[in-house]
């Protein structure tokens, strides 16, 4: 079971944290999804494999959902060295920090101990593409690097 | 009789302004003119050479060395403890000889193959309108694609790992504040467990190409492990930026003067002109560092052993002693002008140079056979810091 | 089980509407939901609101897609409330009924002088540019709007005046894969924009704009920049970005004037255009302008009791949401906080027998619109011939007139075959 923790102002990060699960499923994955506002993180801990979905908001900033997630983990400092993640970042390159949001978690997780499995993923609303289409491309080239080395 | 070398209470390379990022020529017109042996106030055993002479001369000498005294805090890259970049002859000569076999002629030819078939795949999915962005996709992203037939590694993508080079090579600079070394750690660490990841790939389920030689090699002792992980870094990382600037610089240079793209096309025998030119305005390293083992004395300037160089390379390249005229793009330079540095020089100089030109003219030759203008689209965004010039982004509108 | 039986109306089909009825399909997975809208196409303020040049923006509108494609939201368009249906029929056949109209006019300026009715709306201006159907611009002619001339005034400093700067502005070549309405564009800029001068009458570091709204109007590659009322005490990252691109581009094609701390107080007419006097720096200054853009909040400016106005819809069963409940606040990820909070409310509500349910829903009505009403599909057709009938350079074209928008929708269909919500 992977647990899709998402955080989003505008309810965009969550429809892709929906599509990620979706294709998972067709991938055969199990999936559950999680707002960033109701992560335990001593649950987070413990996982070997987590999915992270956030957007960037306001002048790069972290949306209200996600900062509190960020903010914790930050503070209590978890081992996450038995951990790996997928990261997907939603953002609108019509703004210089385009994508800051996903990049600043990443970062976070990546010094904790945390390995990413992957590129991170980005959808750029400024391009008229779907995040359907992006997320499931994207969930399609994470799924098979993670699958031998950690049950999902 | 020695003099000091210039000292000023005013900084004459004021690293972390942003001006200086964005734009370091003027400032390196008045070293070149004023201090051409700079000791840096904030930084007194380094001296910053900004003349193409003295660059060319004491680049290559014997004392010069890639060793790091005790003194020097190395930081986040201090892990680079066995790569070549830190090694001297003869022990360097051993590892290098390791990439010359793989980087043959016949490897150039493949590797600006498999450029080219990453062009042409996004040049036939442009849209009606022509507009791309140059710098990932013309570049980038092609660059990426070849080195990674090369190696024989899978092509999971490269944004992410583009963008952790990016802090990476930050952490490079000459004045680094104590985020971007933070920054630069994240990114190191990143980029390492990458690599980590392929080689176990690659001894699971050996593919051909450079990787699994390599880890021959590690196998039998030749080179150590630790060298092995070194090694796909330095490749696998940092080697695809710098070939990305140099073709996004000529895509630029093709946008604001057509006429050289005209001239690729109707005149092959000034493709060798046209990319020197292109390189060396486009200093991807615009700065090398090495240590002297012994006293030097330059410029009638003293130093010591154990000093700190600092060889400004993007400065020399544009030394109007030796270009005239030096911020023009000019194909009629005299004959007998010094080459540009922009590949290094010595025995350091870049290993990759020749499938770095095969492949940006592989590239240019696509370019020039199917487009027949390249306009900008937009602003061109920079991304330079003190120690490496770079694109963000290139907007550009093909018109087929 | 009650909640498979609920039967809910929510009127407006912006992202408070929206919002509103994804999160009461979460609650209530077999409720019946229908969303109404005056206009033939859905998405209120994502369509005409959002500047044309932030696509990035607008593509929520893919989530909401799906209430209508995958979560069974039927969608009833060029229904007006009050006009076509009467409110009292709608709330007696719904359960439920979320209000989520918003607010259609600018707040009006109180000005001296008599140039008052001269001044312009930027909600308006921003309809038009985004090819709204009523267009509500000074025009020269039947549908064509007058140029706003070179010097142009816009009063407040939130997001809305950052977007019509912008739009005022821009190069044209920026407005590529846009869907701004050309026709517009090019009659307000008819004269070429030279300067634009902005009044805010907060100190900068209060001023309402988002920084990465006003960072992004001064990163336009054709304008120069200076500001004036702020000073060092005043230290906020607004006034570093200001101060840094005062400096580095302090000429341009088209100058921007930031004023900060400047009241308006009077318009006039006189020979030399209008003129705006404005308190600042202690005294009052006087600016000649060829426009006057008002961009200081929305208002309903419809009388109390007016049929179609939200404002005047009460009951037990009916809910506000949005900017015709917190009087025009906010951009859409903060209404969408809105929804949230209320149909919290409203999910409560049910649970707790407060509202009972029962009410035959949309059957009720259906009847009475089904001849006229627009459905997603029809959505979808005018949609499809927006993309159709536009440039290479262009996401879409709307069609700024409602008719020809309800003639496309119903194109192929014959009565019969129209489905209803």
């Amino acid at each position: 079971m992977t647990n899709i923790y998402f955080g989003t102002e505008s309810g965009n990060s969550e429809m892709a944290a929906d599509d990620i699960g979706a294709e998972m499923e067709q991938l055969d994955r199990a999936a559950r999804i999680i707002p960033m506002e109701s992560a335990d993180i001593a649950e987070l801990a413990q996982q070997e494999f987590v999915i992270l979905v956030t957007s960037t908001y306001g002048d790069g900033e972290l949306p209200e959902t996600t900062q509190p997630f960020y903010d914790a983990l930050k503070a209590r400092r978890p081992d996450l060295s038995n951990l790996r993640f997928a990261a997907f970042g939603l953002g609108d390159s019509t703004y210089e920090t385009y994508g800051n949001g996903i990049d600043t978690l990443s970062r976070l997780m990546i010094e904790l101990g945390a390995r990413q499995v992957g590129d991170t993923g980005r959808h750029d609303a400024a391009r008229n593409e779907p995040v359907a289409a992006v997320a499931k491309r994207w969930t399609q080239a994470i799924v098979p690097q993670v699958a031998d080395s950690v049950t999902v | 009789m020695s003099m000091p070398a210039h000292q000023t209470s005013e900084a004459l390379l004021p690293w972390r302004n942003p001006a200086f990022r964005a734009n370091p020529f003027p400032w390196y017109d008045v070293l070149r003119r004023e201090a051409p042996v700079y000791q840096d106030p904030s930084s007194p055993k380094t001296y910053n050479l900004s003349r193409y002479h003295d660059v060319a001369q004491f680049g290559k000498h014997p004392a010069m060395s890639n060793v790091a005294p005790d003194w020097v805090q190395r930081g986040p890259w201090g892990m680079f403890r066995d790569s070549v970049i830190v090694k001297d002859p003869p022990e360097h000569t051993a590892l290098r000889r390791i990439s010359n076999h793989w980087f043959t002629p016949k490897l150039a030819r493949q590797w600006a193959e498999a450029a080219t078939e990453e062009v042409n795949r996004v040049l036939d999915g442009l849209g009606p309108s022509g507009l791309t962005e140059a710098f990932r996709n013309l570049a980038l992203m092609p660059s990426h694609h070849a080195m990674c037939r090369a190696l024989g590694l899978p092509n999971d993508g490269y944004d992410t790992g583009s963008d952790y080079m990016r802090d990476a090579m930050i952490g490079l600079g000459a004045a680094i504040s104590a985020e971007e070394e933070e920054r630069c750690q994240v990114a190191l660490t990143y980029l390492l467990d990458r690599v980590d990841h392929y080689l176990a790939e690659a001894r699971k389920n050996p593919q051909p190409g450079a990787v699994s030689s390599w880890i021959e090699l590690a196998a039998n002792g030749t080179i150590t492990d630790r060298q092995l992980r070194e090694a796909l870094l330095l490749f696998w990382a940092s080697a695809t930026p710098n070939a990305a600037y140099l073709i996004t610089g000529g895509m630029e240079i093709f946008a604001r003067q057509p006429e050289v793209l005209e001239l690729w096309r109707t005149s092959p025998e000034k493709h060798p002109a046209i990319l020197n030119e292109i390189a060396r305005l486009h200093t991807a390293e615009m700065s090398i560092e090495r240590f002297t083992t012994a006293p030097i004395e330059i410029h009638g300037v003293s130093i010591p052993a154990g000093s700190h160089i600092r060889f400004l390379i993007a400065s020399a390249n544009r030394d109007p002693e030796v270009f005239h005229d030096p911020h023009r793009f000019d194909l009629d330079r005299p004959a007998e002008t010094p080459p540009h540095l922009s590949f290094g020089l010595g025995a350091h100089f870049c290993p990759g140079t020749n499938i770095s030109l095969a492949e940006t003219s592989a590239v240019f030759d696509t370019i020039a056979a199917r487009v027949k203008r390249v306009e900008l689209a937009g602003v061109p965004i920079y991304g330079h810091d003190d120690r490496s010039a770079r694109y963000l982004r290139l907007p550009v509108r093909l018109v087929m | 089980m009650p909640e498979t039986a609920a039967k809910v109306a929510i009127v407006g089909s912006g992202p408070s509407g929206c919002y509103s009825a994804q999160f009461l399909r979460k609650a209530w997975p077999k409720a019946e939901i229908t969303i109404f809208d005056s206009l033939p196409a859905p998405y209120g303020l994502v369509r005409y609101g959002v500047a044309a040049d932030h696509q990035g923006s607008k593509a929520v509108t893919d989530q909401f897609d799906r209430l209508f494609q995958r979560e069974s939201v039927g969608f009833a368009g060029n229904i007006t409330i009050g006009a076509d249906l009467d409110f009292q029929t709608l709330s007696r056949a719904f359960d439920v009924v979320v209000a989520a109209t918003g607010l259609p006019h600018d707040r009006p300026l109180e000005l001296d002088g008599d140039a008052g009715q001269c001044l312009i709306g930027a909600g308006a201006l921003l309809r038009a540019l985004n090819g709204h159907p009523d267009m509500d611009l000074p025009c020269v002619s039947e549908g064509n709007p007058r140029s706003l001339g070179s010097r142009i005034a816009i009063i407040g400093n939130g997001n809305v005046a950052m977007d019509a700067v912008r739009l005022l502005a821009k190069p044209l070549e920026l407005f590529a894969g846009s869907d701004i309405d050309d026709d517009c564009l090019r009659a307000v800029r008819a004269s070429g924009v030279r300067e634009i001068a902005v009044f805010g009458r907060s100190a900068i570091q209060s001023a309402k704009f988002d920084l990465s709204m006003f960072k992004e109007v001064m990163a336009l590659p054709n304008v120069g920049i200076c500001f004036s009322g702020a000073s060092d005490d005043d230290d906020c990252p607004a006034l570093a970005a200001v101060r840094d691109m005062a400096a580095q581009k302090p000429a341009g094609a088209v100058k921007l004037h930031f004023h900060f701390r400047a009241v308006p107080r009077a318009l006039r007419q006189a020979a030399k255009g209008l003129l705006l006097t404005v308190q600042q720096h202690s005294s009052l200054h006087e600016h000649a302008f060829d426009a006057v853009i008002a961009a200081t909040g929305f208002v309903d400016k419809r009388s109390a009791g007016h049929p179609c106005s939200g404002a005047s819809w009460s009951g037990r069963n009916v809910f506000r949401v949005g900017w015709l409940l917190n009087g025009g606040q906010g951009t859409v990820a903060a209404n969408r906080k809105s929804a949230k909070a209320v149909t919290d409310a409203i999910v409560a509500a049910v649970n707790n027998g407060d509202l009972p349910l029962g009410a035959p829903g949309f059957a009720a009505v259906a009847g009475q619109i089904q001849h006229h009403l627009v459905d997603f599909e029809g959505w979808r057709r005018i949609d499809a011939d927006e993309r159709a009938r536009c440039g290479p350079d262009r996401l879409r074209r709307k069609v700024p007139d409602k008719a020809a928008m309800i003639a496309v929708a119903l194109a192929g269909t014959t009565p019969a075959a129209k489905k209803t919500a």
